[in-house]
Order: C-alpha cells, then sequence, then structure tokens
C-alpha cells in the first residue's frame, strides 16, 4: 500500500497545488517556499524548512556553505533544474546532518515532500566565505559528546542522555548553535550558578555565545537527543 | 473540582521538584530557569519561556522593556522576595500580549505553573534603553490587521485569516517580528516574486527586516492567527 500512496504524493507534489506554482525561475535559498530565515548575525542565517506532505519547495538555489539537520524525516523527491526528470524517491533520515560548501559549486533544485509526513530541516547559512578563526572545543574527554563532523568550517556533537543520565561539563570555545532532535526536561549546570532548568522540543534550536562551561542532566521521563555546533 | 487540582499542583510546585532547588538569589531573566535565549541582535534577545506544568522558573529580575506573547495557555501563580506563598492562580490566556518597561523599576518574581498544561511565551528584550528612530507602518488601510499594541517602543497588530482569506499587502516600515498563534498553510506574495507557501507552526516566530510590501492568503483548511510587532 506504501507505494500506491508515495505514487499518489509524487503525482500530487509534481502537478499541485495551483496556488504555489512550481516556479521555473529559481530564487535564492532565502526567499524559496518552505524556507523561512527566522535569525540572522554576523555569522550565520538560520532556516527553519517546513514541507507538508504534497508541498513542493519549488527550485531555489544554494550558493553558501550551509549545514542542514533533518529533524522530521519524510520521502523526498529532489529534481535538478534542467533534468527531465526528478531523482527517484529518497527516505530523509531523521538526525542526519548535511554540509556543502555551494560555494566551490551551486545548487539549483526543488524538494517535493511525496510522503505522508511533513519534512522538517533546520539549517543554517554561512554568511561568511571564510573561517572566523575560532577554534572550537574538544569534547574527546566527555564521552556523552559524539563528534558527528569536523570541517574547515564547523564542529558538530551528538548528544543523547536516558533519563536521569549526565554528561560532564564542557567549555564552548566558539559561537554556535544548539538543535534539539526531541522533547525533554533538561539542567545545565553552570559554576556559580544555579542550575538551570529547560524544556527542549523537536527542531527547536538556540544561538550558543562561547565561554560557557556547562555540564547536562535529563531530568526528564525520555530519552533526550541533541546537536551542538561550533563555528570555525 | 479545578480549584481543589489548582491547589494540589501549587503545593506540589512549592514543596516538590527537588532537581530544581528554588534557588533564592533572583537570577537575571536571561540565566532564569525555562527562559532560554534563542537569538540576540542589534535590537531585540528573544526569549522561548516553556514551563511545564507542575514547574517553576525561580526568583529572576526584569530589568529591561519587553514584550511578552502567550503561545500556549496555563494556569500560573506569582511569588514575589518576601512573600510566603505564591499569589492566587490566574490565567495566562493564549494570544494575549504585554508590554513591560522595567527599567525604573525592576520586577523580581518567580512564577509556577499550577496548571495541567504548559505555558509557552515568546518574549522579546528591547536591547537598547532608547527607541532606534524607526517609524512603524500605519496598517490602518488594511483592516484584516488589528492594532493591539502601541507605545513608545513597539507598535503591534494581530491577523486572523479564515481558510481562502487574504490580507492585502503592507509593507513594514521597521524591523520586528512575527509570532505564530497558529499552525496553518500561507502563501506570501511580493510583488514581482513568485508566491511563496510557508507553514507556520504555534510559537514559531521570525525575524522581519523592513522594506518588505507582502499580502497574504490562506491556502490552508484551518484558521491562522499571527502577531507582528514594529520596533520604534
Amino acid at each position: 500500500m506504501k507505494r500506491p500512496i508515495v505514487g499518489f504524493g509524487l503525482l500530487a507534489c509534481l502537478f499541485a497545488p495551483a496556488t504555489i506554482a512550481q516556479n521555473e525561475t529559481p530564487v535564492q535559498i532565502l526567499k524559496a517556499p518552505y524556507h523561512l530565515p527566522v535569525f540572522k548575525n554576523e555569522f550565520v542565517t538560520l532556516l527553519n524548512i517546513y514541507i507538508p506532505p504534497g508541498r513542493n519547495t519549488g527550485y531555489h538555489i544554494h550558493d553558501r556553505p550551509s549545514l542542514s539537520v533533518t529533524v522530521e524525516a519524510s520521502e523526498m523527491v529532489n529534481r535538478t533544474f534542467g533534468a527531465p526528470q526528478p531523482d527517484p524517491v529518497q527516505p530523509a533520515q531523521l538526525g542526519r546532518i548535511n554540509y556543502v560548501d555551494y560555494l566551490k559549486k551551486i545548487r539549483i533544485h526543488s524538494e517535493g515532500n511525496v510522503g505522508s509526513t511533513a519534512f522538517h530541516n533546520v539549517s543554517f547559512i554561512f554568511n561568511l566565505d571564510q573561517p572566523s578563526g575560532f577554534a572550537p572545543s574538544s569534547r574527546a574527554e566527555v564521552p556523552g559528546y559524539v563528534q558527528v563532523i569536523d570541517n574547515d568550517r564547523v564542529r558538530g556533537w551528538r548528544i543523547a542522555l536516558e533519563p536521569g543520565q549526565s554528561v560532564a561539563a564542557i567549555t564552548q570555545q566558539a559561537p554556535g548553535i544548539r538543535i534539539f532532535l526531541n522533547a525533554d526536561d533538561l539542567v545545565e549546570s553552570v559554576p556559580g550558578q544555579p542550575d538551570r532548568a529547560m524544556h527542549g522540543k523537536l527542531g527547536e534550536f538556540y544561538w550558543q555565545d562561547p565561554g560557557v562551561t556547562r555540564g547536562i542532566r535529563n531530568i526528564g521521563t525520555t530519552r533526550l537527543e541533541f546537536l551542538e555546533f561550533e563555528l570555525k | 473540582m479545578k480549584r481543589f487540582i489548582l491547589t494540589f499542583v501549587a503545593l506540589a510546585v512549592t514543596f516538590g521538584n527537588p532537581a530544581i532547588a528554588q534557588d533564592e538569589t533572583p537570577v537575571p531573566v536571561l540565566k532564569a530557569p525555562y527562559h532560554v535565549p534563542v537569538f540576540k541582535n542589534e535590537y531585540v534577545t528573544l526569549l522561548n519561556v516553556y514551563i511545564p506544568p507542575g514547574r517553576s522558573t525561580g526568583y529572576h529580575i526584569h530589568t529591561t522593556q519587553s514584550v511578552s506573547v502567550t503561545v500556549e495557555p496555563a494556569d500560573l501563580s506569582d511569588q514575589i522576595p518576601g512573600q510566603a506563598q505564591p499569589g492566587p492562580a490566574r490565567h495566562a490566556a493564549s494570544g494575549g500580549a504585554s508590554y513591560s518597561d522595567n527599567r525604573k523599576q525592576t520586577r523580581t518574581h518567580n512564577a509556577f505553573n499550577v496548571g495541567t498544561t504548559p505555558y509557552h511565551l515568546i518574549m522579546f528584550l528591547l536591547n537598547s534603553d532608547k527607541p532606534g528612530g524607526f517609524t512603524p507602518s500605519s496598517r490602518a488601510d488594511v483592516p484584516a490587521y488589528v492594532q493591539i499594541m502601541d507605545n513608545e517602543r513597539v507598535r503591534g497588530w494581530r491577523l486572523v485569516l479564515e481558510p481562502g482569506q487574504s490580507a492585502a499587502a503592507v509593507t513594514p516600515q521597521a524591523p520586528g517580528l512575527r509570532v505564530f498563534l497558529s499552525e496553518g498553510d500561507l502563501a506570501e506574495s511580493v510583488p514581482g516574486q513568485p508566491d511563496r507557501g510557508m507553514h507556520p507552526k504555534l510559537g514559531e516566530f521570525y525575524w522581519q527586516d523592513p522594506g518588505l510590501t507582502r499580502a497574504l492568503h490562506n491556502i490552508g483548511t484551518t484558521r491562522v492567527e499571527f502577531l507582528e510587532f514594529e520596533l520604534k
């Protein structure tokens, strides 16, 4: 039954909805449907990308370095600008991290959600062409942090804490972003300050300035998972 | 029965919750539990405030001008320093927006969620003591925008669109924010550009630069409601 549903979704996505025409003139990613800039600072522009089932982004242009995280998965169809046909359906993977430097080669494409669930992605575009010279922390001695990416622009880690679990303190050395992959309660412990509770939710993101030393504890009842990135 | 439940939850909040000690030394609002800064720019610091049922923020201090928008309602109780017990429960209604100036008279309090639903608030603190010299747009000619706030620092509007309804174009004249009070599908029409679909969700927020003329159309099947603010 899944194949007919996907097939129907694919057709719906390619030929509808009329209110959001599959524009043939590509637009910059910052103006693309379902790609919404939330904030911008000296270093990044953060995009909240949410494509409901059956919707399509239209052709848009990636031309800067960027990092994206899939926080809600679906089945997607990519179509490269100028290609006679769309690519085969690809299942998006929850938690997938994708860094691409589109300064080296721009990408013009459209994405259609042919699945039955929303596709949700949190991306940040690097505003500067070159690294800023930050040296991110090494968290190698703190086993709760699993390094998931390290390149010329960014280093990142995945943290998964079961209820009651803690991760020892690290000191963030470069500005960056935290992105939640699920929802639950945590407590941050900063030396010299009272414990600080917070409730992270799926797809939420927070800009994080460097210089803060913090340990983290899951005080909720479910597994807590998030990603942290520090810029270079 | 509701009074009994609220009393029970209030007691639980007051005397329970050992994971988050009720610290008696107030902290700045930027470091308060459940008040998480998402981003900061030249003008504002945006806080995502999310207090689960049964939790409290601890004592914290408001010292600046700020705008708050309740996006998920709850029953709250406040305690101020020196007060033996939290005050009576009050209901924070969804969509309520308020402006506070705590520069001359700071506010220190501890907020308890004594209800059974999470309390979710989007708050932005004004980073400068003085207005930035912007002149917000007048939307008096576009009746879909109902002005809800106008003071020395900010002007704000509420927009409600039923399925199929549109709001004529406006051109924001000052930087500001949009805060969504519901989930739905919108298309934004900007002259000279293809329509842009978007799927906002409850509690999402977007920084908006001035100068962009845009009309809105509800292309979904549910009512869409949001607030927009322009700074002065």
